[in-house]
C-alpha cells in the first residue's frame, strides 16, 4: 500500500467517524461508490474501531519490569561487612538492596539495606535522616521498624534494620484485591504507626504497597520513614525548581496517580497530611487491585462502608482530608466494629435467615388468606389490596426504611398472584414516616383490603405485627405477631431492606426473572422452607438432617404443583449434594437429572438449572472445570446475583483467585449468612495452599485462631501435633484426614504416615483433596513417583490451579523431579489457557 | 558513556532541526540511562515499575533541570520513547529465543515471568509499527509515544509539533489498523514466537 492510499483510506474512516453507527454504511455507499475496495477497507478499519477501545491503553510496565530484574544480578551474598555476614538477597526495592545477614556480635538476624551511595553523599542530609531515623526507632512502636545502626563500610552506606520475615503489600496485592475485613486490620496499623510517627515530628514522605510489611501473624511493619527525604525523592526539598514547573504546563502529571500527594509530587511544602494521602492509595488498591484513576474518570467500585474514609483520604486539597492519623483510625476503627462485632448491629445480629422467613411466613399466610378468600368469593370479597410501609412502634417519628423494605418485600411476593389487585410500592411510598390511619391510607388507595404493620424492637428481640384490615368497614380479617431475635437497626436499616430483597430473590429461585412460580400456596411455602434448611447444607455429613428435610419438603412442594420448576431445580440440587457428599446413589443421580429435564422443559430460564448442572460437570467423581464454568456464567447471565458461590469454587480450581475473591464477596453481599460459603472459603484456602489467608478467613468468618491445618501447611508439625488433640471438626471430617496424614509425615514417621493412605483413598470419593494430601505425604517423604501418580490425578480431575501448586512448600522435595518440571510446564500452560477464557 | 546535560540539549536542538545524526549521537546516551535507573530498579515484583515515570526520570537526570531548556522536554520524550521501544522489543525477542533454545529450565517455572504470548505479542505490535511506518510514519510515532513513553495526548502533540486533535485522530485509527493487522496475522499464520 501506497502512503497516498493510506491517506486516502484515513480521510474517509475519520469521515465516517463522523456518523452515527447506523448512517456509516450509506454514507460509505455514496464516498466511495467508484472505489470498492477503499469502501471495504474503510469498513473493515472501522469494524475494528469499537474493539480496539482497551487496546495498547496499557504501558507495557510488565515486561519493563522484567527487563530491569535481568539487567543486572551482582549480589554481596556469603561477603562480610565489618561484625555482619550476609546471607542472602531479601529483595531489591527502589532505595537500594536489602539483604539477610547475621549479626556476628549480638548473634541475631538483621536486614540490611545498601543505600544507592548518590543519596548518602550530602552528609548533612544523612545526619538529618540518622537524626530521624533515631526519634522513629526510641518509639519502640510495634508497628514502625527498628533500625539499629545506619554506617559505612568501604565507602558504601548501610542501613541495619530489624528483620521483618512476611510479605509487603505489593506482594499481597499480586494475590489479588484484600476483603474489606483484612484491609481494615492493616490500614489501622499502618494508621497506628503514622500516628506515633507524626507525634515525633517524622512523616515519612513514601508511604506505598513496597514499604509496608505484613508478618505471617498479621503484624504491619511500616518501613522505610523518612527514607524518601534522604534519598531526595521529595521534590518539595530541591529549591532549585522554581515553584510551579513541575505541575503545571510541564504536562508531569502521569495517568496513573502514583501515591504521591499533589502538593508533594507538585513541589510545595508538605506536612504529616501527604502521609494520609498516599495512605488513601495504598487502601485503595489493597481494595481494588489497582490505583485511584484520575479525577474526573470513573475509578473500581470501593465497598461502600470504607468508601468514605478513602475519599476523604484522597482529597486533592490537604485542607479537605483527614487532618491527622488518629482521626482516621477512629473511623476505621468504627467501620470494623460494625463489620465484624456481631453484637452491634443487627446488620449482622439478626440472622438474615431469621428476617427471610417472618416476611416468607408473613407473605404465605396473607398470600394463603387471599387464595382462600379469593376462591371463595362471597361477601368478603377483596379484589385490591395495600401492603403500608411496616410503622416502627416507639420510634422518634422518623422514617424507617426497615418497615418500608419489608412492605416491599411483602409486595413483590404477592404481586403475580393474580387475583388480587396490589399497590405498587410507589404508591405506598408516600406513607413512609406518616401517621396516618390505615383505613384512611385504604380510602385514598382505593383498595378493597389492608395490610397494616408495625414492629417493636426490645431487647435482642423485634416483635412483628400484622393486621389485615377489610377498607369498607375495617373489620380485621387477620392479624398476627411474630418475634425474632434482633438488635440495633438504626443506622442499617436501609441496608437491611435491600438486603432483604437480595436474599429472597436468589433463595427463591429468582422469580423476578423467570416469572414463573406455583398456583400453590401451599406448595409455595414447602418450597421456601425447603430453601431454607438446604441452606443449612454443610460440606460434610454433619448437617445431613438439613438436606434430607430439604428433600423431603422439595417433594411435597412437586406433589402439589408437578409444574414447580424451582422445586424441581431444588430437588435436583438437593439429590446431587447428597450423592457427592454423603454417599454415592447412581439412583439419586438419575432422579436429579431427571427433575432438571423436567425443569427445563417447563422454565429453561431457571438459573438454577445450570447451577445444578455445573454440579454434574464438576463433583466428587471428577470435575471438567471449563464445561461447569460455563454452565455458571450463564446461570449469572440470567440472573446476576446467582451462582457467586459456585464461580468463586471453580475460579479457584482454575487458579484464577482474583475473581475467585470478586464472587466470593459478591456472595457474601448477596448473602451475609451463608455458611456453606464461609466454610467453603477456610477450607478452601487451605485447599489451595493459603493457610495464612485461610487463617484470616477463620478470624472474620468464625472468631477462630488457627488449628491444627494451619501449621500443617506452615510445615510447623510440632504446633500441629498441640492443636490436633482438641480437633473440633470430628474425626470424620477432611481436617482430621489431612492432620492424620501429613502430621506424622512433617515429623518424619513416614510408616505411620503410609498407614492413614488407604482409608484417605477410600474417603477421596467425597473430599478428592484426599489424594492431593496422598501425593504430599509422599512427597514429604521423598517417593516421587507415587507422588506424581497422586498429584497428576488430582489437579487432572479435580484441581488444576497452577497458583496452589507453585505455593506448597509440602512438594518441596520433588521439585527437581524431571516428571514434576513438566508437569508444571504443563499446569501453567493450561493455567494460562483458563485465564484467557475466563480471567 | 554519559553526555552532559548541555551536550545533551545540543544535540536535541540539533535533532529538533532536523539533523538525523544528533538523533544517532543521542539514542545510545538515553539507551544507556535508562538502563542505569532500570539498575536501581530491580525490583521483584512487576508493576512497582511504570514505564512513564522511568521516561520521566531519565529526561530528570539527564537535562537536570538547571539548564532550563525544558521546551526540549518534549523532543527528549520522543528519544526516550524510541529508546525505551528498543530495549523492551529487544527482552521480547530475547525471551523468544530462549524459548526455542531451552524449554527445560526452571526459569519457565517462575511466575513472575510475563507469558511467552506477551512477549510475542509485543514483538508482533512492533513489526507492525514498523510497517505502519512505511505508510503513515507519524501514526507510528504516536503510537510509540502514547504506548513505549507513556506520554499523554497533550504530550504526545508538543513533541510531534501538532494539534492534540491530531493525536487523538492518528491513535484512534493506528488502534484500529494495528489491531487489525495483529489478529489477521495471528488468525493466518499463527502466533509468533
Amino acid at each position: 500500500m501506497s502512503p497516498e492510499r493510506y491517506q486516502q483510506i484515513e480521510r474517509l474512516y475519520h469521515a465516517a467517524l463522523q456518523h452515527d453507527l447506523e448512517q456509516r454504511a450509506d454514507f460509505l455507499r455514496q464516498a466511495a461508490s467508484a472505489d470498492v475496495s477503499l469502501r471495504r477497507e474503510v469498513e473493515s478499519l472501522l469494524a475494528y474501531d469499537q474493539r480496539s477501545a482497551g487496546f495498547l491503553e496499557d504501558p507495557p510496565d510488565d515486561i519493563a519490569a522484567e527487563v530491569f530484574r535481568a539487567a543486572a544480578r551482582h549480589s554481596l551474598t556469603g561477603k562480610t561487612l565489618g561484625h555482619y555476614h550476609v546471607n542472602a538477597v531479601a529483595g531489591i526495592g527502589g532505595m537500594g538492596e536489602v539483604y539477610i545477614a547475621e549479626d556476628t556480635t549480638l548473634k541475631r538476624t538483621v536486614a540490611i539495606k545498601l543505600l544507592p551511595k548518590q543519596y548518602t553523599d550530602d552528609l548533612d542530609r544523612v545526619r538529618r535522616f540518622e537524626q530521624e531515623a533515631r526519634a522513629i526507632s526510641a518509639l519502640n512502636h510495634p508497628n514502625i521498624i527498628t533500625i539499629y545502626e545506619i554506617g559505612r563500610i568501604d565507602e558504601m552506606p548501610y542501613l541495619v534494620a530489624e528483620h521483618v520475615e512476611g510479605e509487603t503489600l505489593r506482594e499481597r496485592i499480586h494475590q489479588g484485591p484484600l476483603t474489606p475485613g483484612a484491609v481494615l486490620d492493616i490500614g489501622l496499623q499502618i494508621t497506628a504507626a503514622l500516628d506515633a510517627a507524626h507525634r515525633a515530628g517524622v512523616i515519612h514522605r513514601d508511604i506505598k504497597p513496597e514499604n509496608v510489611m505484613v508478618r505471617s501473624d498479621g503484624l504491619v511493619k511500616v518501613l522505610d520513614f523518612g527514607l524518601a527525604k534522604l534519598a531526595g525523592k521529595d521534590v518539595s526539598r530541591t529549591d532549585v525548581v522554581p515553584d510551579g514547573i513541575v505541575c503545571t504546563a510541564t504536562g508531569l502529571a502521569m495517568g496513573t496517580r502514583n501515591y504521591m500527594s499533589p502538593e508533594q509530587a507538585s513541589g510545595r511544602q508538605v506536612d504529616s497530611r501527604t502521609d494520609l494521602f498516599s495512605l488513601g492509595v495504598v487502601l485503595y488498591e489493597l481494595l481494588t487491585g489497582k490505583r485511584p484513576s484520575p479525577v474526573g474518570t470513573p475509578g473500581e467500585t470501593i465497598p461502600p462502608q470504607l468508601e468514605p474514609v478513602i475519599t476523604r483520604l484522597l482529597a486533592e486539597e490537604p485542607d479537605a482530608r483527614y487532618q491527622c492519623a488518629a482521626d482516621v483510625r477512629a473511623d476505621l476503627r468504627s467501620i470494623q466494629r460494625k463489620i465484624e462485632n456481631p453484637g452491634d448491629t443487627w446488620f449482622k445480629r439478626l440472622s438474615w435467615r431469621a428476617a427471610g422467613v417472618v416476611i416468607v411466613v408473613l407473605g404465605a399466610v396473607v398470600f394463603g388468606w387471599l387464595w382462600r378468600g379469593s376462591s371463595r368469593g362471597g361477601s368478603a370479597k377483596i379484589s385490591s389490596l395495600a401492603v403500608l410501609p411496616f410503622r416502627e412502634l416507639s420510634a422518634q417519628g422518623d422514617a424507617s426504611f426497615l418497615g418500608f423494605g419489608i412492605a416491599n418485600e411483602i409486595i413483590m411476593r404477592l404481586a403475580p398472584v393474580g387475583s388480587v389487585t396490589l399497590r405498587p410500592t410507589s404508591a405506598i411510598r408516600q406513607y413512609l414516616g406518616q401517621e396516618v390511619d390505615a383505613l384512611t391510607a385504604a380510602r385514598q388507595l382505593r383498595v378493597d383490603a389492608v395490610l397494616d404493620g408495625s414492629y417493636q424492637r426490645a431487647d435482642a428481640r423485634i416483635r412483628v405485627s400484622v393486621n389485615l384490615l377489610r377498607a369498607s368497614d375495617g373489620v380485621s380479617l387477620w392479624a398476627e405477631t411474630v418475634d425474632l431475635p434482633s438488635a440495633d437497626v438504626l443506622d442499617l436499616q436501609k441496608d437491611v431492606s435491600e438486603k432483604i430483597a437480595e436474599k429472597l430473590r436468589l433463595r427463591f429461585g429468582n422469580q423476578h426473572v423467570s416469572g414463573r412460580r406455583t398456583s400453590s400456596p401451599q406448595a409455595y411455602e414447602y418450597y421456601a422452607k425447603a430453601m431454607y434448611y438446604f441452606g443449612d447444607r454443610s460440606f460434610d455429613s454433619r448437617r445431613r438432617m438439613s438436606v434430607n428435610t430439604a428433600i423431603d419438603l422439595f417433594g411435597r412442594a412437586i406433589e402439589l404443583d408437578p409444574n414447580y420448576a424451582d422445586a424441581r431445580a431444588g430437588l435436583a440440587y438437593a439429590y446431587a449434594w447428597s450423592d457427592w457428599f454423603y454417599e454415592e446413589n447412581p439412583e439419586w443421580m438419575a432422579r436429579a437429572n431427571e427433575e432438571i429435564r423436567i425443569a427445563e422443559g417447563l422454565d429453561p430460564m431457571l438459573p438454577s438449572i445450570h447451577i445444578v448442572r455445573s454440579l454434574f460437570l464438576c463433583n466428587g467423581r471428577g470435575c471438567d472445570v471449563e464445561a461447569a464454568t460455563r454452565e455458571l456464567l450463564l446461570a449469572q447471565h440470567i440472573d446476576p446475583s446467582a451462582a457467586h458461590v459456585e464461580l468463586a469454587g471453580i475460579y479457584r480450581r482454575m487458579g484464577i483467585e482474583d475473581k475467585e475473591k470478586q464472587e466470593e464477596e459478591a456472595a457474601l453481599v448477596v448473602d451475609p449468612t451463608n455458611t456453606v460459603l464461609k466454610e467453603a472459603a477456610v477450607i478452601a484456602r487451605y485447599e489451595s495452599t493459603r493457610p495464612d489467608e485461610a487463617l484470616q478467613a477463620n478470624q472474620r468468618f468464625f472468631q477462630r485462631g488457627p488449628e491444627a491445618w494451619y501449621y500443617i501447611e506452615k510445615g510447623m508439625p510440632e504446633e500441629a501435633a498441640i492443636l490436633s488433640r482438641g480437633d473440633p471438626y470430628g474425626a470424620s471430617s477432611l481436617q482430621a484426614y489431612t492432620v492424620k496424614a501429613l502430621l506424622p509425615a512433617l515429623q518424619g514417621r513416614y510408616r505411620e504416615a503410609e498407614e492413614h493412605i488407604p482409608v484417605l483413598l477410600e474417603k477421596a470419593r467425597t473430599f478428592p483433596y484426599l489424594y492431593y494430601v496422598v501425593a504430599r505425604t509422599y512427597a514429604l517423604e521423598g517417593k516421587q513417583e507415587e507422588a506424581m501418580e497422586w498429584l497428576t490425578l488430582w489437579a487432572n480431575r479435580f484441581f488444576p490451579s497452577y497458583p496452589s501448586l507453585v505455593r506448597d512448600r509440602l512438594l518441596d522435595r520433588i521439585r527437581q523431579y524431571g516428571p514434576f518440571v513438566q508437569f508444571m510446564a504443563d499446569m501453567k500452560r493450561l493455567w494460562e489457557r483458563y485465564r484467557r477464557e475466563f480471567g | 558513556m554519559e553526555g552532559s546535560p548541555q551536550e545533551i540539549s545540543r544535540l536535541l536542538i540539533a535533532w529538533n532541526k532536523g539533523e538525523q545524526a544528533a538523533l544517532d549521537e543521542l539514542m545510545p546516551l538515553v539507551y544507556e540511562e535508562l538502563r542505569r535507573i532500570a539498575r536501581r530498579y530491580r525490583h521483584g515484583v512487576n508493576d512497582t515499575l511504570q514505564t512513564t515515570a522511568l521516561v520521566h526520570e531519565a529526561f530528570l537526570r539527564l537535562t537536570r533541570w538547571e539548564d532550563n531548556q525544558w521546551q526540549n522536554r518534549a523532543h527528549f520524550f520522543g528519544v526516550a520513547a524510541r529508546a525505551m521501544r528498543h530495549i523492551l522489543v529487544d527482552h521480547a525477542r530475547a525471551r523468544g529465543a530462549v524459548k526455542r533454545g531451552g524449554e527445560a529450565r526452571s526459569a519457565s517455572l517462575d511466575p513472575d515471568l510475563v507469558s511467552q504470548e506477551r512477549a510475542a505479542s509485543l514483538v508482533a505490535l512492533d513489526d507492525a509499527l514498523s510497517v505502519l511506518a512505511a505508510v503513515a510514519p507519524r501514526q507510528s510515532r504516536v503510537v510509540e509515544l502514547r504506548y513505549f513513553g507513556g506520554l499523554s495526548v497533550a504530550e504526545t502533540a508538543e513533541a510531534l509539533g501538532v494539534s492534540p486533535e491530531t493525536v487523538n485522530r492518528d491513535w484512534r485509527m493506528a488502534k484500529s489498523w494495528l489491531l487489525r493487522e495483529l489478529t489477521q496475522e495471528q488468525s493466518i499464520v499463527g502466533p509468533r514466537g
